[in-house]
């Protein structure tokens, strides 16, 4: 596979947990910086530990030669990659107040030519003055989801992987959060570009930032799709909006996404 | 501030208790030179351990800062044995695999209970054996407490923050495990603490090894003599404030260290 100097190619082989479950791989893909690529697929199926073995966690994962990224043919430096996981409390350092996370995030991503700044990404993210002097475990679920996003944000790895990070935003915030991600992820203010590699099960959430779209099932990627076809497919009428990949276990909503993956297949064909 | 408060209370209502438990249960048992047991005494002699001067060239002020620096010492000293120690073992997988059975083994067991082969391997006479009978067991509270908070420390969370730093060690050592144990530290000094107050004063009410008189070797020089219950009785019970000010102290010092977990 060839791939300009600028771009990264990731390489995983077949990993899995030391319990065998959720194994995921191989899995090849390129991207590029300033791009972000939506991985979606049902629960269990090996998302988050695809990312975990993208940051570097031989150690925690089974498998060998977990994982290669190569740019432009040399291996890329694993500090130039960050995860935000799914659960944000093993981000976030529960003994420094929110303002001192974000500050540690910027003074770690300086070091790897950040330029952000903990006020305005805070404002961004709707943490206000009053959240900054707190502790995090005085804030709820959601501010604390933004908090971690705004360290991963702050960090500025050069490749930014993140594990559901909309979860339990309200739509208005959810929507300044996309804008927020669109232009710092495309390099706004003069930041160099992040690609990201970003799991979700929101739909929205991948047509509206997502460049390109893996589905992940049975623990392989299946398919991959521009994110117009994405776009395109969740204005069919045979879609909901909200359509949730992790439950197809129950028959209608296998139903559902056979007909989302028709539809994004048809859409395909006419594009 | 509350939570000090709280203990501060907390300890304004047992010590009394206790206090008066003990003095009752004397009350009952002994008798002085004037007939029977007066708490009035005690309450005198709790003021005048410090106004009557030397007890026996010993100086009750002197007496009490040469016990409060060694158990103040013992604790530094197990501090840091205890975490050199417990991050040994947390880290090192082969010696946590090897010696964990070990240290389950001291978890269970009353660490008093420790004193009793020491003092049967070391004696008690000579001078370091003191550092050796408070040390030890201090160290493997910490030991203990530090120990069980590496393990708490998930592969997930470790993972992330050193995704985070980009690998960076100094930044892992300075914002991750040393905020990671401090709480196991903090409460390991916490609970050895009351245990070097009890075994210093002891050991200097023994007798053994040092040539410097501290508190309990005061106590004992006035509980030879006769008709000094009451002196001695308040004698013992300022060693105890003593104690309890140094633990509220570390309390403090604990809360002031961990008030990200007070809220």
């Amino acid at each position: 596979m060839s791939i300009e100097s600028d771009g990264y190619l990731i390489e995983v082989d077949r990993v899995c947990w030391p319990d065998a479950t959720n194994g995921v791989g191989p899995v090849k893909a390129e991207i590029r910086p300033g791009e972000i690529i939506g991985v979606m697929g049902p629960s269990g199926t090996g998302k988050s530990t695809l990312l975990k073995a993208i940051a570097g966690w031989g150690s925690e994962l089974s498998g060998t030669a977990l994982t290669r990224i190569l740019n432009g043919g040399q291996t890329l430096d694993r500090k130039e990659i960050c995860i935000l996981p799914q659960h944000s409390a093993e981000l976030i350092f529960p003994w420094y107040k929110v303002r001192r996370n974000l500050k540690i995030a910027s003074k770690v991503g300086e070091r790897f030519a950040n330029i952000g700044s903990v006020e305005i990404i805070a404002e961004q993210l709707g943490l206000s003055e009053d959240l900054l002097v707190k502790f995090p475990n005085q804030l709820s679920g959601g501010q604390q989801r933004r908090l971690a996003l705004g360290m991963v944000l702050l960090r500025r790895p050069k490749i930014a992987l993140l594990d559901e990070p909309f979860t339990g935003l309200d739509p208005d915030l959810r929507i300044r959060v996309w804008d927020l991600m669109h232009s710092i992820l495309k390099g706004g203010g003069g930041a160099p570009p992040m690609a990201v590699i970003l799991v979700s099960h929101s739909v929205e959430d991948v047509a509206v930032l997502c460049d390109r779209v893996f589905v992940l099932e049975n623990h392989d990627l299946q398919s991959s799709f521009s994110a117009e076809l994405v776009r395109e497919a969740m204005l069919s009428p045979v879609l909901p909006s909200d359509l949730f990949f992790g439950r197809q276990h129950q028959p209608e909503v296998r139903e559902w996404s056979s007909e989302i993956r028709g539809a994004i297949g048809r859409a395909s064909a006419g594009a | 501030m509350m939570p000090f408060l709280h203990r501060l209370f907390g300890a304004t209502i047992v010590l009394p208790a206790l206090i008066a438990v003990g003095l009752l249960a004397v009350d009952s048992c002994s008798e002085s030179a004037s007939g029977k047991f007066p708490l009035a005494d005690v309450a005198t002699a709790l003021v005048g351990v410090f106004e009557q001067g030397p007890i026996a060239q010993v100086d009750p002020f002197d007496a009490a800062a040469v016990s409060m620096l060694r158990v103040a010492l013992c604790c530094a000293a197990s501090s840091l044995i205890g975490l050199a120690l417990g991050c040994l073992l947390g880290f090192v997988r082969p010696l946590g695999l090897l010696l964990s059975p070990s240290v389950d083994f001291v978890r269970g067991l009353p660490i008093t209970f420790l004193l009793v082969p020491l003092i049967w391997v070391v004696g008690i006479t000579k001078s370091p054996i003191p550092w050796v009978l408070s040390c030890v067991p201090c160290s493997l509270i910490v030991l203990v407490c530090v120990y069980d908070r590496t393990r708490l420390i998930s592969s997930d969370r470790s993972a992330t923050a050193r995704s985070f730093f980009g690998g960076r060690g100094i930044d892992m050592l300075r914002h991750f495990y040393f905020q990671e144990l401090k709480t196991g530290f903090a409460v390991g000094l916490r609970l050895a603490t009351p245990y070097a107050v009890i075994v210093i004063g002891v050991l200097e009410y023994v007798g053994a090894g040092s040539a410097e008189p501290g508190f309990g070797t005061m106590v004992q020089m006035l509980s030879e003599r006769g008709g000094q219950e009451p002196a001695t009785i308040a004698a013992v019970i300022w060693y105890g404030f003593f104690g309890l000010f140094l633990l509220l102290v570390i309390e403090a010092a604990e809360g002031a260290l961990l008030r990200w977990q007070g809220n």
